[in-house]
Order: C-alpha cells, then structure tokens, then sequence
C-alpha cells in the first residue's frame, strides 16, 4: 500500500496533460527508483521555474527575465508586431525560426458563445502596443477557425481605424500536401488565395 | 439503446479531457443537443467542428437522459464559413449565439432549423449580395421570436382590422397598426420594414437596420439567464454582427 505522499505525488501527475492515475504510477515509480538521476534533477527543475519563470508584462511569453528576452533582442525588428492565441504559438513560431520580429500573446480568443468578449482578453493593451511609433505592421498569427477568424477581425477593425497595416497568415495547401487528401475548406481558401507562379 | 441519426449545425465544440470533445448540435429531429465525441481533439475531427458546419450526426446512449455518444461526418457540398468575409462569419456568429441563447436543450424546432439550415447556406455562399444574405437573417430573426412564443402579429391591424399597408409595431404587444391608423402614435410605434411581411429586397440599408432593431426590440424583452442566475443581455456576437453590417453596406 502506497504512503500519502506517494499516492498525493500519483494524484498530481495523473492531472498532467496527457497523463492519467496509470501514467502517474508509473512515473512516480521511475522517479523513486532513480532518485539521483531523475527525483532529485526534477525538483531542482520545478522549484527554478516555480520561483523564476514570470510572464513578460510587454508581450505575455514567459521568460526568467522581465521583459523577456525577446522583447529586449535588439536584433530584432521592433517595427513587426505578430498576434498569437497563446504562448504555445509563440513557441511554434520561434521553432520555424522565420520571424525575427516582436510578439503579443492575446491569451485566448473571442468566443460568442462562451462570453469570451474584448474586455477579458486585453485587446486594449494590444492596441496601446499597436499604437507605438516603432510598428511598421501587425500580423495576426491566430488560428483558422471561426473563433479565430473572429478575433482577428474584430482586431483589424480597431487597428485599421488606426491606420496601421494588418496583415494575417496565408490559408491554403501546406509544404508537402496532396490536394486529394486535403479539405474542401483549405482547398477553397488555396484558391482565393492563389497567386502567379 | 437509444439510437437517434439526423442531420445537425455545430453550435459549440470544447475539449473534454486529452483527446475527446463535447460538442453542441442543433438537429432538426431533436433540438439542441450535446454529446460525447471521442477522439473530437484530433486532426481529422477538430478540422471540422467548427461554428455552423453542417454534419451528419448519429447519436447513441445505453441510457435515456445521458448525454450520449456522438460520431459526426461533415455533410459534403455544403461551404465551410468564409472565414474571410468578416461580415458573414459575423452574421453566422449572431445567428447561432442566438439559438444557443433562447432555444431550451431536447426541444425540437424543425421549421426553425430548417429555416436556419436555408438561412446560412445562403450566407454561406459567396455569391449572395450582402443586402440578401442579410435580409433573409432579419427575417430568420422574426422566425425565432415566432417559434420561441413571442411572434409580431402582422396579420391585420390592431385598430382598423384592416390587412393593407401596416407600417408600425406596438413595442409592448408586438401588434401590427395601418400607416393611416397609427400615425398619431408614430412617436411610441416601432416602423414595420415592408420586406419582412415578403420576399422582397429593402429599399436601402436603412430599411434593412430598421428590421434588425424591431427585431432586437423583442428579442431583448425575452428574459434568458445565465447559469449563475443572471439576465442575459443580447449576445455580444449580435452587436458586433450589426456594427460590421452598417460599416459594409455605409450606413453608419
């Protein structure tokens, strides 16, 4: 029979996404038969990121400094401002290693039907951001989806009154995809969006 | 084992745990309906769970009043959302936070689900002119208020008996009055557009404002509230449809 503190540990890394009760005894097992080379690197680990990792308060990544560093990159473009949902869309962007410019991160996305309005989303910091004389153009990196689709317009309406130029990711066939495995959606939206070879 | 297949719109889709989903649907046969979708996270499904897509939906539950199991098929030939088009996937939007919002769950509406079923494959087709599209939504509008129970009586004239040229609308009891027999109370009287009595166009984008704002008139005085107990205002999706509505056709 498992102690408190085992079963407490179990509990907690079964709520770990992707995991459950079976997953987290496994993992509690592995971490307490390899105490030095797992249990102990592990703590270390999550008591560092528990006291020093803080959310930029410029563009919402999360960083150990304040701002973060690539708020403060010199190297890159401050004139290009690129929106995305979350921080995991930030990353994904920083993986492709393209954009060398500066991020927000909206933190969710309008949705009528949950309530999720303007107001709860800090578009007015964004737009606060947006208004800076150094953004030359602001990319809105948010997904193809209805909800996404919706934040991206109701924030090129304000940015436009504004006059600055809103630009969005391109839809259409992705590297690599055969049109006979892709979508009527996704391949109505590569022909509107088609363009001279 | 209940068994139920029927043709759906998708209403609402959140992730449930690590791969599945809990998705809303508005069926012809039973309503608004949730259900189980396993596997709803995963690229082939999530693709299409998408706000007013139209799909094919069997639903299945060992048990009466559980929540069920669902598996969905996208219905072929039927447009996705422009997602482009901000005025469509705006007034898509409206429309289904709308049904969300004032129909009960497991309380059929055929004629309603029809009609939006019509509704949005027009507005989904990006060949309709805006002030069609949009025309026939103030009238779908009318449709919900009639199919909820709070319909506008605009059979005769509440004064005069008369059917011919109605033009106002009573704000309190929903009745119709003659341009003639009303005119006296214009100042307390909402205008009846004519397109919402047929099939016709309006005359101008003003017209067409005037349907929306009758239309919103009642809406509003239908009493829904949210889960904590409070009233619901209109739906937000329903302002920012109509603010993008007057931008496009420059009737601000």
């Amino acid at each position: 029979m498992s102690t408190n503190e085992i079963e407490h540990l179990i509990t907690v890394l079964g709520r770990l996404p992707g995991l459950g009760p079976r997953s987290g005894r496994r993992i509690a097992l592995a971490l307490l038969r390899r105490r030095t080379t797992l249990l102990d690197p592990l703590r270390d680990a999550l008591t560092a990121v528990s006291e020093r990792v803080v959310e930029c308060p410029l563009c919402g990544n999360l960083d150990t400094c304040t701002p973060c560093r690539l708020c403060t990159d010199e190297r890159r473009d401050a004139g290009l401002l690129c929106v995305v949902r979350d921080v995991a869309d930030l990353w994904a962007l920083e993986r492709g290693g393209e954009f060398r410019g500066r991020y927000f991160v909206l933190g969710g996305l309008l949705s009528a039907l949950d309530g999720v309005r303007p107001e709860d989303l800090g578009f007015e910091r964004l737009y606060a951001r947006a208004a800076e004389e150094t953004v030359r153009e602001v990319i809105l990196a948010l997904p193809a989806t209805v909800e996404g689709q919706t934040t991206a317009h109701v924030i090129a309406d304000h940015l436009e009154a504004l006059g600055r130029p809103v630009t969005s990711l391109a839809q259409g066939v992705p590297v690599g995809g055969e049109l006979d495995y892709l979508d009527d959606g996704t391949l109505s939206a590569a022909l509107r969006a088609r363009r001279p070879v | 084992m209940n068994d139920l297949t029927d043709t759906g719109i998708v209403l609402a889709a959140s992730p449930h745990g690590e791969h599945a989903a809990l998705v809303t649907l508005f069926t012809r046969s039973t309503g608004l309906y949730t259900g189980y979708v396993p596997g709803g996270q995963s690229r082939k499904i999530r693709g299409f769970l998408q706000l007013g897509t139209f799909v094919n939906a069997r639903w299945r539950t060992r048990i009466e009043g559980r929540m069920g199991t669902l598996e969905l098929e996208p219905l072929p030939g039927i447009p996705s959302p422009l997602l482009a088009d901000r005025t469509r996937l705006a007034g898509t939007a409206s429309m289904l936070s709308l049904v969300r919002q004032f129909l009960a769950e497991r309380d059929p509406f055929p004629g309603l689900h029809d009609a939006t079923a019509a509704t949005l494959e027009n507005l989904l087709q990006a060949r309709t002119d805006t002030m069609t599209w949009a025309a026939d939504v103030a009238r779908w509008e009318c449709l919900l208020l009639a199919e909820t129970g709070f319909g506008l009586d605009t059979h005769r004239c509440a004064l005069t008996g008369t059917r011919e040229e109605l033009a106002w609308i009573s704000p309190h009891t929903g009745r119709a009055a003659s341009r003639a027999a009303g005119q006296p109370w214009s100042d307390r009287l909402l205008p009846l557009p004519p397109f919402l009595l047929s099939t016709t166009l309006p005359s101008s984008p003003g017209e067409l404002l005037q349907g929306f704002r009758l239309s919103g008139h009642f809406l509003a005085r239908i009493e829904t509230h949210t889960a904590s107990g409070a009233r619901s205002p209109l739906p937000s999706a329903r302002t920012r449809f109509l603010c993008r509505l007057s931008t496009e056709l420059g009737a601000v």
